[in-house]
């Protein structure tokens, strides 16, 4: 669909935040959900490249709702896009894919986004703000190697949620890995009076009554999502995981953006991530 | 001769959405017989990259394609290879997908019903293993209802042994006459540009008594990550697609329009009209687009579109009379 950029800001040296206004492009989309962009008449870099929503906002006129992406200058397509300026038309995608889905008798969720994974769990913090959402309490958990890789800290607490930060080398937050927060504060959640008691279903599930009360939602780097992954299944806790992949198309075309799930035992099994995700239950992955 | 290349660049894309809007302007008649196979205009989706058309149903109206050409079927499901199994290249694309599909069972149960709805001819891509899978593929999808032609993947590159049906005269020759034998429907072998000679593989492939040619299939690249050291993608080496590949594909088409007498479907590379009449002046009799309907998902459309452009900007009334009309200087086509 061809839309122009109406901005393109520098949020720090590695980082835009860019909008994309787009005629007939729907205003509503489920957190999760991603676009595929790229610049008009460019054989190189010649595939699109597929992004998080991060927000929709209604438009002032009517040239369409205006479509906003977070992204980091990684490589000739950021590099590509981080060049545009507004006014110069782009194509897009979407919204495509799936996206988290939060249960009704969820209670607190849990988001936890390293550097450049925060788009699509800063959309998912605003959607927990409306009122159908039956989530009470919002605990997020954000890391980066540095303090420039920590994004959307006033969105989270717009959002009304308890903000946690580590950084690696200790410029923004606690020091150290996000997973050594989530561990304390899954720690804390541990109900060590129902596993007294008796009251738990397996030893993998020692908080008995929590898979119903609180839930995972994560995106980041793989390492990263693969240690909370592991976390959530230690601590019997659900876990709703937003991948990425190299992909061509975005709609299910190409099957470049496989990933492989967990096998029935008939050799192996892969998902595509732009169809049967981006978001997938972390059990279903193979980390 | 190069491209266009001196023309404003919004001219060689469609300048607008509305390109993918049927057209009434303009004399032209876009109708070409292909492999005894009529359509109302030379352009088809590529096997491989329109996935079983289904997936396209939201953004264009597939009954506008000449023909729709869909992913390859194997005998048994394939769950395709490991990831990463795609990396973007200069102007193009390395894959390696491995043939992932549901196999010839769930594909004339599931996608087949979906197909037969849709206006355009079908032709069904299949690849064997063996001279025997072949023939057996072709006799099933032959005996269903609804098909008009079969493509032969006798040029996968990314699978195990796919290779070599394209590479080896042989073999082709005995690849074409089994599928030949099993079904009086259009054979069409899609065959490989990773040959020392396009030229022995067509002739061999016509005598097995093909009707018509697909060319080219990907050619193998590879593509290493200088971090890492590891190659891009995890089967190491993946079939090359893409405007990077036209060139080849256009001399390819080229040499084999004048080996052979069969009719041929061109394709490498296409994302423009003006791109697929280059294929048709190399002497294609139709073209496929590929690779550029996962960057658009409406390219097949635009391409209709941009050739009939051409066409009326040139008063050319029938694109047949495009179909090998290069004019090489100095030179004339045997």
């Amino acid at each position: 669909m061809r839309a122009h950029v109406v901005f393109n800001r520098r949020i720090s040296a590695a980082y835009r935040h860019l909008g994309i206004v787009a005629p007939g492009f729907p205003r509503a989309f489920g957190p999760g959900q991603f676009v595929m962009v790229r610049p008009s008449f460019s054989v190189d870099p010649f595939l699109p490249r597929a992004f998080s929503i991060f927000r929709i906002a209604p438009s002032a006129d009517s040239a369409g709702p205006t479509v906003e992406i977070l992204y980091k200058v990684l490589g000739k397509g950021t590099q590509c896009l981080s060049r545009m300026e507004a006014g110069q038309e782009a194509e897009i995608l979407g919204p495509l894919g799936n996206n988290f889905t939060v249960r009704e008798n969820v209670e607190a969720a849990v988001l936890v986004a390293g550097g450049i994974g925060v788009p699509p769990i800063a959309a998912l913090a605003r959607h927990t703000r409306n009122p159908q959402s039956a989530i009470r309490k919002c605990v997020v958990f954000l890391g980066g190697k540095t303090s420039e890789d920590i994004l959307c800290v006033k969105d989270f607490e717009a959002a009304g949620a308890t903000v946690h930060i580590t950084t690696e080398d200790g410029s923004m937050g606690a020091r150290g890995l996000i997973t050594d927060l989530l561990v304390s504060f899954l720690e804390s959640c541990d109900d060590r009076a129902a596993r007294q008691s008796g009251n738990q279903e397996g030893p993998n599930r020692p908080i008995a009554q929590s898979p119903n009360r609180l839930h995972i939602f994560t995106c980041g780097p793989p390492g990263m999502l693969a240690a909370v992954s592991r976390l959530a299944q230690t601590y019997g806790v659900a876990c709703q995981t937003s991948v990425e992949a190299n992909m061509a198309c975005g709609f299910g075309a190409c099957m470049g953006c496989a990933i492989e799930a967990r096998s029935d035992g008939f050799g192996p099994n892969y998902k595509l991530v732009c169809k049967d995700g981006p978001v997938f239950d972390s059990r279903e992955l193979v980390w | 001769m190069d491209d266009s290349s001196h023309e404003p660049r919004a001219t060689r894309r469609g300048e607008n959405d509305k390109t993918c809007e049927p057209r009434v302007a303009g004399h032209v008649n876009l109708a070409v017989e292909f492999a005894g196979i009529r359509m109302q205009n030379p352009v088809v989706s590529a096997s491989g990259t329109f996935g079983y058309a289904q997936e396209f149903e939201p953004y264009l109206d597939l009954n506008r394609l000449g023909a729709v050409v869909v992913k390859t079927i194997t005998r048994l499901p394939r769950p395709g290879n490991p990831a990463p199994r795609i990396v973007e290249t200069p102007a193009g694309m390395l894959n390696a997908i491995g043939l992932q599909n549901v196999g010839i069972d769930a594909f004339i149960r599931e996608k087949l019903p979906f197909l037969r709805t849709l206006t355009p001819p079908l032709i069904v891509n299949v690849a064997g293993e063996s001279v025997e899978d072949f023939r057996e593929l072709t006799k099933r999808i032959g005996d269903q209802e609804g098909v008009a032609g079969i493509e032969l993947n006798v040029s996968c590159p990314n699978v195990a042994g796919g290779l070599d049906f394209s590479t080896d005269p042989k073999l082709t020759h005995q690849v074409v006459k089994a599928a030949r034998e099993a079904t009086r429907l259009p054979i069409i072998p899609k065959l490989s540009p990773n040959v020392t000679d396009i030229n022995t593989i067509a002739r061999a492939a016509e005598d097995a008594g093909a009707d018509g040619l697909s060319l080219i299939n990907t050619l193998v690249g590879m593509a290493i990550d200088v971090r890492t050291r590891r190659p891009k993608i995890a089967n190491v080496t993946g079939g090359l697609s893409g405007p990077a590949i036209r060139p080849v594909a256009v001399r390819m088409v080229w040499q084999a329009a004048q080996a052979v007498r069969l009719p041929i479907l061109g394709m490498g590379g296409i994302v423009t009209g003006e791109d697929a009449v280059e294929f048709l002046l190399a002497g294609a009799t139709a073209v496929a687009v590929g690779t550029a309907s996962f960057i658009d998902p409406k390219s097949v459309v635009k391409v209709i579109d941009g050739l009939r452009d051409y066409c009326a900007a040139n008063g050319i009334a029938e694109v047949r009379q495009l179909v090998g009309g290069a004019e090489i200087p100095g030179r004339t086509a045997t």
